[in-house]
């Protein structure tokens, strides 16, 4: 069950209890208050917000360098999310999370396949689980329609993100996953902004490991 | 009200003025001061390097000498956190010893918090200085004591003078009690970071509450050939003595 | 090579200093203006420290729930007591599974054990994929200087030259064609790995997942692409629900980088799922000791709430003045100086405690309030309760106390000490050598003491004193 390492598990977690006086009462005792904080999970001090969430989601994400744009319906994201691939003279196919290819693509003279990443796409476009507005973030959740490399190997990552699944905190967002999912899906990423690092002179430099920028296209529609 | 006037080992034997400013200071706010003769170290540089017992007799040596006054008031803030902060963790929680200690703490100032928020005074009558100052924010004054706003009112009513504030003013001199010694070479590199920002706020003077952080200081802007900025604490400008 | 020895190279190296006074305020100044953003920034920190106490505080408890829910969902736990079982299990299990390459996201825990060199004698290529932690591997393995920064000693010139020679490319000046260049190198690694390793930023009971937190990518391309993936990390990191993981992250990236939330954050839970794309289909655990568990409950459980942010180092005016290296082993800084004779024992580490002003920059500005001033003290205590102080140390502390204790002798002690002071001045206002503390004057003067004690001119009933 524990490999061939139960020595030192044994070793770890009986110095562990030794340590903290564990005996059959008080283990019962703080069993009880663990199993309150893990059916309540009580959060912490939250920072207020503005009343307009998607006018400060839109501040917090283009503070990290992401783009946004808004359109009415689901049916008019790939209009346009073609409009700025051209804007920006990138390619117009890649692939799309299998979740989302009932939409129009081909209209908007996309080609774009349902299928997960792979190491040569230049363009991913994916939806989103929700919303962040905090921290202008995006909470993607991996699975068969939603591929978690499609928003980390290409150079541009694209996502759909329906305005009434922008949420206040990550706080919320847990609730919602709870609430929809039950367990959680084997990844979940929150990804904020084009991938980044500091680690020469503390510079900021976009597009390190990951895309080199993030584009989102709001959907107003329920 | 009884005010005990503990000067700190440092004052008492590098600049006595410091200690005499504070005594006029006291008085002036209509403080009945007394200065028990016997009193010597509050203990800190043994609290500092390890060693608890020393540091336990010190702090019962003082409190014997204080434990009679309403209050105590230490123009340091380093010393002044030594009693506030630590004498409490000196006994164990319950004893006898540790209950006394932590009255005295209770009543025990750094010398601009007690100005301020003690004494309330409102005027300092013989305090004149002609020129800029810059106050440096000693840590153990400004994070065990909260000493940050006091100095800089006490300083507004000081005829003449003009505050600037220089960058970085709460980053550590280097001084550190024994650090200064033992690592004299890195403590004297982190005091050249201070003086630079001390110089490039264009003071003529820098002010501050803890002689330790003086001699560090002033020690490093003689060295660096810096002549003309002077070093002083604040009680010697409260009370006028600072051209002395 | 010992601490002040290698302090004194540090001090002397004028391209550490340069970079050392370049990097220091980008740290300092972007987390002062980004704390202001949380409402209460002290209760969001009391909050933070509640969250790591509730864990410490029940630990074995919690080590089980986050274990059986870890399980449940697909993964292995397993448990090391210190680095040569870290190595060995990570050895095991990438021989199971036929490993030749490994790519690595940060793992300050794999450079506590040393990994990197047991995987190369077993035949295995680990690859570091964090810029910073590529740029010191390919430069012959040299330690990280900070525990989140870990070339915060390196200027991009050094980097360039670097490249340009390990690359054999024509070398780069630009911070973002140099960054380019590094993605281009480490992209065919991450394709052509077999396993990914990561540290954990947490682990979390409820959902018995991992938290990462990084900002370049690398760490979601070594979870996600490799067929395993190894997580190694501390005993301490458990949390209990993912509430707690959202108190922390408005601290642990605001107080590491200055920034609100990291570019990315992933939540890893079990196994690839049987209809998705990609991840990893094994995922294993190492929960490491390595001197965590005996801390638990003694006198320095507090220095286990770390959550490994560095701002205490950034805060430091020791680390801002010697980096990160002279500390000498994994961890600088006060929680490096505090860790260091924890876990590699308080003989071997005698110089830490010390080296440092007690100023408590680091404890203000620490988001879970450890109060590392008072550890580290508390670590000087150790060291005299176990006779570890040299003799002239102890000698001259023991006389000083003893005198401070006896006003007359007192009295008399600094009668004479301040005239000698005053006549080695002679006739200044400064020492510029004194013999009894050298170290003092050589970088400093030693301002003179007037001449008469306080309490000499108080006896003699003089409210006023001359220079």
């Amino acid at each position: 069950m524990h490999g061939g390492n139960v020595t030192a598990r044994d070793d770890i977690l009986g110095r562990l209890r030794s340590k903290l006086g564990r005996n059959a009462q008080n283990a019962a005792t703080a069993r009880q208050a663990m199993g309150e904080v893990l059916e309540r999970h009580p959060g912490g001090p939250r920072p207020s917000q503005p009343a307009d969430r998607l006018a400060y989601f839109r501040q917090r994400s283009e503070a990290l360098s992401t783009t946004i744009d808004e359109v009415a319906a689901f049916a008019d994201a790939p209009a346009a999310v073609a409009a700025y691939l051209k804007r920006h003279g990138l390619p117009l196919a890649g692939g799309v999370a299998p979740g989302l290819s009932d939409l129009p693509w081909a209209e908007a003279g996309l080609r774009f396949e349902a299928r997960g990443g792979r190491p040569d796409d230049l363009v991913g476009i994916t939806g989103c689980f929700c919303a962040i507005a905090e921290t202008g973030t995006l909470m993607l959740c991996s699975g068969h329609d939603t591929p978690a490399a499609l928003s980390l190997l290409p150079e541009t990552h694209i996502a759909l993100v329906r305005l009434s699944r922008i949420v206040a905190a990550m706080e919320d967002a847990w609730q919602l996953a709870r609430d929809e999912l039950g367990r959680l899906p084997r990844a979940v990423n929150f990804v904020s902004g084009p991938s980044r690092t500091g680690d020469i002179e503390q510079t900021i430099v976009l597009g390190a490991h990951g895309p080199y920028r993030v584009h989102l296209v709001v959907i107003r529609e329920a | 009200m009884r005010v005990g006037l503990f000067v700190t080992c440092l004052v008492d034997m590098m600049r006595p003025r410091i200690g005499f400013s504070t005594l006029e200071l006291l008085e002036s706010a209509g403080c009945e001061v007394v200065v028990p003769a016997t009193q010597t170290c509050c203990g800190q540089p043994a609290w500092n390097s390890g060693d608890a017992p020393a540091t336990r007799a010190l702090a019962l040596k003082l409190l014997a000498e204080f434990e009679a006054c309403d209050y105590v008031v230490v123009p340091s803030g380093s010393c002044g956190g030594m009693i506030r902060s630590h004498y409490g963790e000196l006994f164990a929680r319950d004893s006898e010893e540790s209950r006394r200690l932590d009255a005295l703490s209770a009543r025990t100032y750094e010398l601009c918090d007690f100005l301020v928020n003690v004494a309330r005074i409102d005027a300092l009558p013989n305090a004149d200085f002609r020129g800029t100052l810059t106050y440096h924010d000693s840590c153990s004054g400004l994070r065990e004591l909260g000493v940050k706003a006091q100095p800089r009112v006490l300083l507004g009513k000081v005829g003449g003078a003009a505050l600037l504030e220089m960058n970085g003013c709460e980053e550590c001199c280097g001084f550190g009690g024994t650090f200064s010694v033992k690592y004299g070479d890195v403590s004297a590199a982190i005091a050249e970071r201070k003086c630079r920002n001390i110089q490039s706020s264009g003071a003529d003077a820098v002010v501050l509450g803890d002689l330790g952080c003086i001699l560090n200081i002033e020690g490093k802007l003689r060295r660096m050939g810096d002549e003309k900025t002077r070093v002083l604490h604040i009680a010697e400008v409260l009370a006028g003595k600072a051209d002395a | 090579m010992h601490f002040k020895a290698r302090v004194g190279e540090k001090l002397a190296d004028r391209i550490l200093q340069e970079n050392l006074a370049k990097a220091k305020p980008k740290f300092v100044d972007s987390r002062a203006k980004v704390m202001l953003e949380l409402d209460d920034i002290e209760a969001t920190r009391e909050a933070a420290k509640q969250i790591r106490n509730r864990s410490l505080e029940n630990l074995d408890l919690w080590l089980e729930t986050f274990e059986s829910k870890a399980t449940e969902a697909g993964a292995q736990v397993h448990y090391a007591r210190d680095s040569q079982e870290i190595c060995k299990l990570v050895v095991d299990i990438a021989r199971r599974h036929g490993v030749r390459k490994i790519t690595k996201s940060k793992s300050m825990v794999t450079e506590e054990a040393g990994l990197n060199r047991a995987l190369e004698a077993a035949g295995i290529q680990p690859v570091e994929t964090d810029l910073g932690e590529y740029i010191l591997q390919i430069n012959d393995n040299e330690p990280p200087s900070h525990i989140i920064a870990p070339v915060f000693h390196k200027s991009k010139e050094e980097i360039s030259d670097l490249f340009a020679r390990t690359h054999n490319t024509p070398r780069k000046t630009d911070i973002n064609e140099l960054t380019r260049e590094a993605r281009e190198q480490l992209r065919p690694h991450f394709l052509s790995s077999d396993m990914g390793i990561s540290g954990g930023n947490f682990i979390i009971a409820e959902t018995g997942s991992v938290a990462i937190v990084t900002n370049e990518g690398n760490g979601r391309l070594c979870t996600t692409l490799p067929k395993v993936h190894v997580v190694i990390t501390g005993i301490e990191k458990a949390i209990a629900t993912l509430d707690d993981l959202s108190t922390l992250l408005r601290l642990l990236p605001r107080s590491a980088t200055g920034q609100a939330i990291t570019n990315y954050v992933s939540v890893l839970t079990g196994t690839k799922r049987p209809d998705e794309f990609d991840g990893p289909e094994h995922l294993y655990f190492i929960l490491v000791d390595n001197g965590r568990a005996d801390l638990i409950g003694s006198e320095f459980q507090d220095m286990l709430r770390c959550i490994r942010c560095g701002a205490c180092m950034n805060h430091c005016p020791v680390y801002q003045t010697i980096g990160g290296h002279a500390y000498g082993w994994v961890y600088p800084g006060p929680m490096g100086s505090v860790l260091t004779p924890l876990y590699q024992g308080l003989e071997n580490a005698l110089d830490l405690p010390h080296a440092a002003t007690l100023c408590n920059q680091c404890g203000v500005v620490c988001p879970v309030k450890i109060p590392l001033p008072e550890l580290l003290r508390k670590l000087r205590e150790k060291q005299v309760e176990r006779g570890l102080r040299p003799l002239s140390e102890r000698i001259a502390l023991r006389a000083w106390a003893w005198v401070a204790r006896r006003p007359a002798l007192y009295a008399l002690g600094t009668k004479i000490g301040v005239r000698y002071l005053k006549w080695l001045a002679s006739g200044k206002d400064r020492i510029k050598v004194l013999g009894v503390a050298p170290a003092w004057t050589q970088g400093r003067d030693f301002p003179a003491p007037q001449g008469e004690t306080f309490r000499e001119l108080y006896a003699r009933g003089q409210r006023d004193c001359a220079r």
